[in-house]
């Protein structure tokens, strides 16, 4: 049981906002905040707003929508108030949630990602072609000067079906959670990730059924067709688990802080049966590696800079990235300072917020650009797109990273 | 892969312990949890400013050494003054590669003055780049003092208070006889998109600003202040590194088109100047092949023996040959207090090891005062873990070899009525890395 979470009508509200000691750590952390100041930031959006709202909703800021849910604010603080889940959550209860045929799109990526399939050339023209872009700058409020993510002409789980057979050789399985965005526009990643724990004597199964963690739902205030998705995955993840699996791993940071840290108290979702037997791929990967299991390698003599995203580094996992990257060889690595990207998922391709994102990423693509790398290295895919769109630099996945060198 | 070295706690003092670890080829990593002290910080550096009894210190080095023979339970002491000048000049050099030139007294070894947004007078020992140092004579007589000082903020804004600050500066005994005025100047905020100063703090107004601000500032303030030795703004003009180098920050520009003698000191937190001194530190740290891992709250250290073996961080254990507990003090969780009986003293503890502490309370009253600025400090300021001769720490008596602390989680000291905090910080960090430094040429030498 949670201490902090209260249950009133159906919502969820933090009380962890009694622990909030006034010290402004968070607002000096929040990206948004410094971007945009009529934003009034963390601290009076989250907990000092919260008191006020428990009083009367008429409290409630317009400006609670301009928060990303970057979670840096919680990062700094040093009383442990989940801000952004305060804020996150008292958006889903007072928010003016009218139905916004934009958001509803944006937000449900797995169900955009089987509807573009087969059409996938086709969608992907048509989403990089002028006229289509200011169509959907003008009725819909994308962005038009936002680079659509690429959908692949066949999804991550057909390109599956020709190596299934073969995980079920290996004698250690673990199942892969692939997430939206391997599924639709990276299935390469995916692959890739099957290279790698094949190579370690580890097979790779998929769920039976899998949906969208709700990460993109949530920020779009379709909290219930979260619910249902989570209920849904926690279900398949303990079919998985007591089917001879024995983890499920994640390769996208957000999903994977959303499955395993977030369910219960966003959501309500219980995940306690599977939770300890979650993992973001990193900390899979660095807990093989510590224990011997290290893939044979090549040096792939690259310079790359990491760029640490924000729900990874909520979760305490960059330690793990690095540590995976430490053990390639032939790689210079440097880290660059922690900088929010701007994307924050489905927040950037809003019209409205196209300026904040790019002025919030503005210091990152600045020092990618510096740091003469031959790629940036990063764990999330919506950072991927941000900075690829924004810099002159390719982006890949540690997992990416780690198949180039094996030998 | 096992790091060399792992710092516990990202602030001045654990991030100086890395810095210098990673200068001398070592393969280290800090660890933090939430945003250090320097957030709070003035971004002015201070050695030794004040010792009890004897009021303000001019030449801090020699103090400390003076300091030691009375008090050797104080983190300086061990040390001496030679070993604290060296590790200040070090960290000077270190800050300059960063872009963040720090500047000091004339004097070689003196103590320089710092201004507080309350309008008080503090020695100190660096100071941020853009400040004119306040010299050491500047305040000891009224002919030395300056004749007129203006206090000037950005109307609305309510993280600095020049009314109270100008009451106060006025009790100073050399600025008896000075002018001490205050003004406010309305700015449009350029790029706040509609916001108004009341709603920001410093960080956000520094952003808020743009070219149209400074131009109506500083010709308001060219046509409003005549003949003043002193203009004091609010720090809240240059959030980012590096446009030092160029000349070309706004303050300096400020000075130059109004030619008026400008100084801009710390508001309320967040400090501008204390963030921008974070982030040279991670700058520089990074520069030198080092790795930070924020969002990571250390646990419990398991030891063997003498030795620490790992530290725990949520599900994961951390490994290395050397630790640093730079982990800061009760603010930021390096040290913990519990009360369970009111009658009863509060139980304090280092939470990661449990290591022996010094000043431990007696009871309630002995530990904390309720005057909140109170004139002999507040004891629990000076709890905190406990030194050997050789430098390490203990747990119920065993020393840790491989251990090493550094920073406000050390006992011994009060920060704030010695105004010693950054020095104590700079100097046990340097040391804690140098003993790590040493401990790995002698085991690669065997
Ligand atoms: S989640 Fe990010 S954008 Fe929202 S308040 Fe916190 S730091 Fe700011
Ligand atoms: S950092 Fe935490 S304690 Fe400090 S003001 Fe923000 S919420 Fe409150």
């Amino acid at each position: 049981m949670n201490l902090f979470n209260i249950n009133s009508g159906g919502f969820t509200s933090d009380r962890s906002f009694d622990q909030c000691l006034k010290c402004t750590a968070c607002t000096s952390q929040c990206p948004v905040a410094l971007a945009r100041p009529d934003f009034p930031g963390p601290k009076q959006c989250g907990p000092d707003g919260e008191r006020l709202r428990l009083k009367s909703p008429d409290f409630l800021d317009d400006a609670l929508k301009y928060c990303t849910g970057c979670k840096r604010c919680e990062v700094a603080c040093p009383s442990d108030v989940r801000i952004a889940d305060i804020i996150a959550l008292a958006k889903d209860k007072y928010g003016n949630n009218s139905f916004k045929v934009r958001d509803f799109v944006l937000s449900h990526t797995d169900m955009m990602g089987t509807l573009t399939r087969g059409t996938a050339p086709l969608v992907n023209k048509l989403t990089s072609i002028k006229p289509v872009k200011m169509l959907m700058d003008k009725g819909l409020g994308i962005d038009q000067r936002r680079t659509f993510p690429a959908y692949a002409r066949k999804s991550f789980r057909s390109q599956y079906k020709s190596v299934a057979a073969r995980q079920e050789n290996f004698v250690r399985k673990v199942s892969y959670f692939h997430g939206c965005s391997v599924n639709n526009n990276e299935p390469e990643l995916g692959m890739d990730l099957i290279k790698v724990l094949n190579a370690m004597n580890i097979g790779v199964r998929l769920m039976k059924k899998e949906k969208c963690c709700g990460v993109p739902l949530v920020a779009n205030g379709f909290h219930k067709k979260a619910r249902a998705n989570g209920e849904l995955n926690m279900a398949s993840f303990e079919e998985s688990l007591n089917g001879g699996s024995e983890r499920v791993v994640a390769t996208s940071s957000s999903c994977a802080w959303m499955l395993k840290d977030e369910y219960p108290h966003i959501l309500g979702v219980s995940n306690e049966n599977v939770q300890s037997r979650i993992s973001f791929i990193t900390r899979f990967l660095a807990n093989e590696f510590k224990s011997g299991n290290i893939p044979a390698m090549k040096p792939v003599n690259l310079k790359v800079a990491y760029h640490s995203p924000c729900h990874l580094i909520r979760a305490g996992g960059v330690i793990h990235t690095l540590k995976t990257l430490w053990e390639i060889p032939g790689l210079e690595l440097t880290q660059l300072d922690s900088n929010c990207c701007g994307i924050a998922g489905t927040y950037g391709f809003k019209k409205e917020n196209y300026e904040t994102s790019q002025s919030v990423g503005d210091k990152l693509f600045k020092q990618i650009e510096a740091s003469g790398c031959d790629y940036v290295v990063t764990d999330c895919e919506t950072c991927k797109w941000q900075v690829e769109m924004s810099t002159s630099k390719k982006v890949l996945h540690p997992v990416t990273l780690l198949a180039m060198s094996l030998a | 892969m096992k790091h060399d070295c792992l710092v516990i706690g990202g602030g001045l003092a654990g991030l100086t312990a890395g810095i210098r670890c990673a200068e001398a080829g070592l393969k280290v990593a800090v660890i933090s949890a939430g945003e250090c002290a320097l957030t709070f910080a003035s971004g002015s550096l201070d050695v030794l400013g004040r010792v009890p009894g004897q009021g303000a210190v001019r030449r801090p080095f020699e103090a400390i050494d003076t300091l030691a023979a009375e008090r050797p339970e104080h983190p300086y002491s061990r040390l001496g003054g030679e070993a604290v000048a060296q590790a200040m000049g070090w960290f000077h050099g270190q800050m300059a590669e960063a872009g963040l030139a720090l500047g000091r007294a004339e004097e070689q070894g003196e103590n320089q003055w710092r201004m507080t947004a309350a309008g008080a007078l503090r020695p100190t020992y660096y100071s941020q780049p853009a400040v004119q140092p306040l010299g050491w004579e500047m305040f000891q007589s009224p002919d030395m003092a300056p004749k007129k000082i203006v206090f000037v903020n950005i109307t609305g804004f309510l993280d600095f208070m020049p009314e109270l600050a100008a009451r106060n500066l006025k009790q100073h005994p050399s600025l008896k006889e000075a002018t001490v005025e205050h003004m406010n100047i309305t700015l449009p905020l350029e790029h706040g998109h509609g916001a108004t100063a009341d709603t920001m703090r410093a960080p956000q107004l520094a952003y808020a600003m743009g070219n149209k601000d400074m131009d109506i500032l500083s010709r308001v303030m060219a046509e409003r202040i005549q003949q003043a030795d002193l203009v004091v703004l609010p720090a809240c003009f240059d959030p980012d590194l590096g446009s030092e180098e160029q000349g070309s920050t706004r303050l300096q520009q400020l000075r130059m088109r109004t030619g008026l003698n400008i100084i801009d000191v710390a508001a309320l937190p967040p400090s501008v100047h204390g963030l921008r001194m974070h982030q040279a530190l991670r700058n520089r740290f990074r520069a030198l092949g080092g790795f930070l891992v924020p969002g990571t709250q250390a646990g419990h250290g398991m030891v063997k023996g003498n030795r620490v073996i790992s530290v725990s961080t949520g599900e994961d254990l951390l490994f290395a040959d050397h630790f640093i507990l730079a982990s800061g003090s009760f603010f930021s969780r390096g040290l913990d207090s519990k009360k369970h009986e009111p009658s009863q003293p509060c139980e304090v503890k280092e939470p990661v090891f449990g290591l022996d502490l010094y000043g431990l309370p007696e009871n309630n009253l002995d530990f904390s005062s309720r005057r909140f600025l109170a004139a002999e400090g507040q004891s629990f300021t000076r709890c905190g873990v406990a030194l050997n001769e050789q430098g390490n720490p203990s747990m119920n008596g065993l020393a840790l070899k491989n251990l090493h602390v550094a920073g406000a989680v050390l006992g011994g000291y009060d920060p704030v009525q010695e105004c010693s905090g950054g020095g104590v910080a700079i100097s046990t960090g340097w040391e804690a890395a140098q003993q790590v430094i040493n401990q790995v040429k002698k085991e690669s030498a065997q």
